[in-house]
């Protein structure tokens, strides 16, 4: 649901990295990481921008998303492996004791800028 | 050209957090984040421990809803200030709504504020609103699965309160199972089970509250 709201604010963010760039071409692509525990849907995201996209410097770039894993950390062997499963077990010892680090983070990675 | 920019999206909304952290920690109130789903008994949790807090403490409750004001009336009617945040339709609360609300309060004089969140187990997860604590309520009648099924919500929650325990017998939810979850999903979270209808529980997580004001105080 909030997609919209997180689109918007990466749009924002894009145009304003782009004039800082001094660029004054079209966005043609745009990266993005998505954190698997960021609770955002890439799908949603994708659907948010072709809603909001038309009519903007970014209209009709791609939006190229690569989804990341947090990191899995055991408290009892001290083992870490990437993993968004927050009640998993540790794969080496078993222990349920794990705490997951990252993988919640929405980051604007980089913008292509159409050459003028 | 390729712009290389590594911009964390939402940040915004933590630096307004930060801000609103920095304005509590400074007014020396402990600010409190409700969270649970439509129905949960959040605002019944509030009319019943907020009197008892109220006689020696100050507080004032920022109610997010997406229409209507009935939860800061409820509030109101127990002797308790109160302001009522419509997100139209928004599916959660953000800090600069936070920001805004709590600019209608004297800071200085309260010890205690509790921001009540849209009723959502979802969106409202993802937003940090400047809180020092997470509370999130569960009532037995939503079944003993959704600290699974939502991890995210139950994650960052620093006590889990386990509301309408009258109910239980009715129901097939597994306490031992649910604190189980809890326990390795949030090693670090209270449970509080109570019932607003009869009293029972009530003491404990009122008692919490209470310590965690007095060290709220202390760290400051």
């Amino acid at each position: 649901m909030h997609e919209i709201a997180l689109v918007q604010d990466l749009m924002d963010t894009a145009v304003q990295e782009v004039g800082r760039a001094g660029l004054t071409g079209r966005i043609v692509r745009l990266k993005l990481s998505v954190g698997r525990l960021s609770c955002a849907s890439s799908e949603a995201l994708r659907f948010a921008f072709d809603v909001l996209s038309p009519g903007t410097c970014a209209e009709g770039a791609s939006l190229e998303i690569d989804e990341v894993d947090g990191l899995c950390r055991c408290r009892a062997c001290g083992s870490t492996r990437p993993s968004s499963d927050l009640l998993a077990s540790c794969a080496e010892c078993g222990s349920p004791d794990i705490v997951l680090e990252g993988g919640r983070d929405l980051v604007l990675t980089s913008i292509d800028v159409e050459d003028s | 050209m390729e712009i290389i920019v590594a911009k964390k999206i939402l940040n915004a909304n933590d630096q307004i957090a930060q801000a609103n952290r920095a304005r509590f920690d400074a007014s020396r109130v402990l600010a409190v984040n409700l969270l649970g789903s439509p129905g949960a008994g959040k605002t019944t949790l509030l009319e019943a421990v907020l009197p008892g807090l109220a006689k020696t403490r100050k507080i004032a409750v920022v109610e997010g809803d997406l229409a209507t004001s009935r939860d800061a009336e409820r509030i109101e009617a127990i002797g308790v200030p109160s302001m009522q945040i419509n997100t139209a339709g928004g599916c959660h609360l953000d800090a600069n709504m936070v920001s805004r609300a709590i600019g209608t309060f004297e800071l200085d004089s309260l010890d205690l504020v509790v921001i009540e969140n849209v009723g959502n187990l979802v969106c409202t997860a993802g937003f940090d609103l400047g809180e020092h604590l997470r509370v999130v309520v569960l009532s037995v009648t939503e079944g003993d699965d959704k600290i699974e099924k939502y991890p995210p919500m139950f994650q960052k929650a620093d006590a889990l309160v386990l509301s309408k325990m009258d109910l239980l017998p009715h129901t097939n939810f597994q306490v031992e199972r649910m604190r189980e979850n809890l326990q390795r999903l949030s090693s670090q979270a209270r449970l509080f089970p109570l019932s607003v209808q009869t009293g029972d529980g009530i003491d404990a997580f009122v008692d919490w509250l209470e310590s965690a004001m007095r060290r709220d105080r202390r760290d400051r």
